[in-house]
């Protein structure tokens, strides 16, 4: 009996003793002293257990290496809208939040935060409130005016692109129904406006991310914009998909040039410093034409205007639709062009312009003929109140906000496919049924 | 006789003017003090969030930076003399004529950059545009603000320096007032 019991003890003790060794290997204790204060450290080594891949990603950032750390961009005085009630850790006098908005960022990166507030980026978030017609669309028409699920459109759709305006709780934690979202255009409560993780994920914030085509998809795709599907039907992003695991992806900016790559990725030509041009945040700097609006009018907006016009009066609003370079379209289009002249001859991109400039234009003649007939039929009252119950009036957003931006997106971006098939020979079938119609309603003088 | 009094006069000034500009530097020294700036209680919350802040001298010394080191410009004695008088100017008269309690004290600190001087920051923070790589941290983050690529002050990025939650202050000190005047 004694010597089972023996036996049983020396099990229990070797289990444990086993469990004890696998344990020491599991836990790894971060000890940082790279000269940070010492409550910084302390956040370091506590989350490196609490969310290990929050400081996993921190501790391959470059942030990292110069010593900024989660006090830096995390910590705010008690008094700021964005601070969380209590003090974190518990009795430090540090309050903490987990929202961290532009104006933290532009401490350091002052430049990059006031390009991106010139860009149409910055205009995402607050535009779609200051649109009746959006808050229609997402709350009543999606939503169905439904008292508790109406918003579910806007903080599970909408807003996780365009950003939203986050509102805090009691303990000023964010709410569920503005965060969390990855929005470009968020509005945080103390007055900044952006996201820069939308590109640059938290809390690597790595620019090598942020130069692949990946960071942009996210937002950029499906039936009315898909300009990642654009990319990859185009020879850019077909030599970047055959190859581009091979690049260099993290020179610094402005020195970032052939031959790290052999094709250009969305960063490249929207946003590098390539050859003679310098780095932009302001991704509508180098456009021409505005493609996503219903007609495409040269811009000649110069710099985006919503967050000035909001630090000025307080109020949500539009924005600079036609928001490009503060020089106009012609120094846009120049700029773009500098951009191909890296690899290409100037009779290559003036020829490709040339051409991609008449598929705009033949698309602005499809649509002068449709928005005729629309506002013929809205004059003599022959269009449904519902607009999404209005066979007319959907055929016409379809063509405008789906086929047409498909057309003309992918003759700028070089996807044939997508200024074809998806674009310009759909808008062909689009003219004729709003013609039929069109025809029908005038001459029954009622909505069929 | 006439040119000895002259020469008398004209050295006398010199001494009487020495001696007292001597005065004159304590004066405008003592008024840009926490202690003379707070005799009226409209600056309550401003010097009580001053004191629990670093630059009122919470901090291991005790070093502390004054009202005016702030507040003036410090560009030269000209600019200094020059917004000292208006900020005098100013803030006597809405004391003594103006209701203070009805200021928006909330949205005046939107405009801090306005009332508060770079060159001011400067003159303690002086070798912050010198800093190398021993401080990385601080010297990377206002590299452009020296090469002069941007054009934000100081407390338009650290908008809460010098007072420690002021923003709570303000409320508490407002609402207390206002509550004992109803």
């Amino acid at each position: 009996m004694l010597k089972k019991v023996i036996a049983l003890i020396a099990c229990l003790f070797s289990f444990a003793f086993a469990e004890s060794i696998s344990d020491a290997n599991l836990v790894k204790n971060l000890k940082v002293d790279r000269n940070l204060t010492p409550l910084a450290k302390s956040c370091v080594e506590c989350h490196a257990k609490e969310t290990p891949g929050i400081v996993a990603d921190w501790k391959n950032s470059r942030h990292a290496h110069v010593g900024v750390s989660c006090t830096d961009c995390h910590s705010h005085p008690a008094d700021s809208p964005m601070a969380m009630k209590q003090a974190h850790p518990k009795d430090s006098n540090n309050h903490v939040s987990a929202l961290v908005s532009p104006k933290t960022c532009e401490k350091c990166h002052a430049n990059e935060v006031k390009e991106f507030n010139e860009s149409g980026h910055a205009r995402g978030g607050i535009q779609v409130y200051a649109k009746k017609g959006m808050l229609d669309l997402m709350y009543h028409f999606e939503g169905r005016g439904h008292p508790d699920l109406q918003i579910s459109p806007d903080s599970t759709g909408c807003m996780q692109c365009h950003g939203s305006v986050i509102k805090m709780d009691a303990d000023n934690r964010p709410t569920k129904e503005t965060w969390p979202n990855y929005g470009i255009g968020n509005l945080y409560p103390d007055g900044g406006i952006g996201g820069c993780k939308a590109c640059h994920s938290g809390h690597k914030f790595a620019v090598s991310e942020a130069r692949k085509p990946a960071a942009c998809a996210s937002c950029h795709l499906g039936p009315d914009h898909p300009d990642i599907e654009i990319y990859n039907n185009s020879m850019h992003g077909h030599i970047f998909n055959s190859e581009g695991s091979t690049w260099n992806f993290d020179s610094a900016p402005d020195t970032w040039a052939v031959p790290d790559y052999r094709a250009p990725t969305c960063a490249t030509c929207h946003m590098s410093g390539v050859g003679e041009l310098q780095t932009t945040h302001n991704v509508s700097r180098r456009l021409k034409w505005n493609l996503w609006a219903p007609h495409s009018n040269l811009r000649t907006g110069g710099n985006d205007t919503a967050v000035s016009e909001y630090q000025k009066t307080g109020k949500l609003n539009v924005g600079t639709p036609l928001a490009g370079h503060v020089d106009g379209p012609d120094a846009a289009r120049k700029e773009m062009m500098m951009v191909c002249r890296e690899c290409h001859s100037s009779l290559h991109s003036e020829n490709f312009f040339a051409m991609a400039d008449k598929h705009v234009m033949l698309y602005n003649d499809y649509h002068k003929d449709a928005k005729a007939m629309l506002d013929d039929l809205k004059s003599k009252k022959l269009l449904k109140e519902d607009p999404w119950a209005d066979e007319f009036q959907r055929i016409y957003y379809h063509l405008w906000h789906h086929e047409g931006r498909r057309m003309r997106q992918g003759a700028m971006m070089n996807g044939p496919d997508y200024a074809h098939w998806h674009g310009v020979f759909e808008l062909k079938d689009d003219i004729r049924k709003l013609k039929d119609i069109y025809d029908k309603r005038l001459k029954s003088g009622t909505i069929e | 006789m006439k040119r000895k009094f002259f020469v008398w006069s004209v050295v006398l000034g010199i001494f009487i003017g020495l001696i007292s500009s001597i005065g004159i530097a304590d004066l405008i020294h003592y008024t840009g003090s926490d202690k003379f700036c707070t005799m009226c209680h409209t600056m309550e919350p401003m010097v009580k969030s001053y004191h629990n802040d670093v630059h009122g001298g919470n901090n291991k010394l005790g070093v502390k930076a004054q009202c005016s080191t702030c507040h003036l410009s410090h560009d030269n004695t000209l600019m200094y003399l020059w917004t000292k008088t208006k900020v005098s100017l100013n803030d006597g008269y809405k004391t003594l004529f103006a209701d203070v309690s009805k200021i928006d004290w909330h949205a005046k600190r939107k405009n801090a950059h306005k009332f508060t001087y770079d060159s001011g920051c400067m003159t303690c923070h002086s070798n912050l545009k010198e800093a190398n790589n021993q401080v990385d941290k601080a010297w990377l983050a206002h590299r452009d603000y020296f090469a002069g690529h941007i054009k934000k002050t100081c407390v338009e990025c650290h908008n809460n320096v010098g007072h420690k939650n002021l923003g709570i202050e303000i409320t508490k000190h407002w609402e207390n007032i206002n509550a004992n005047n109803k």
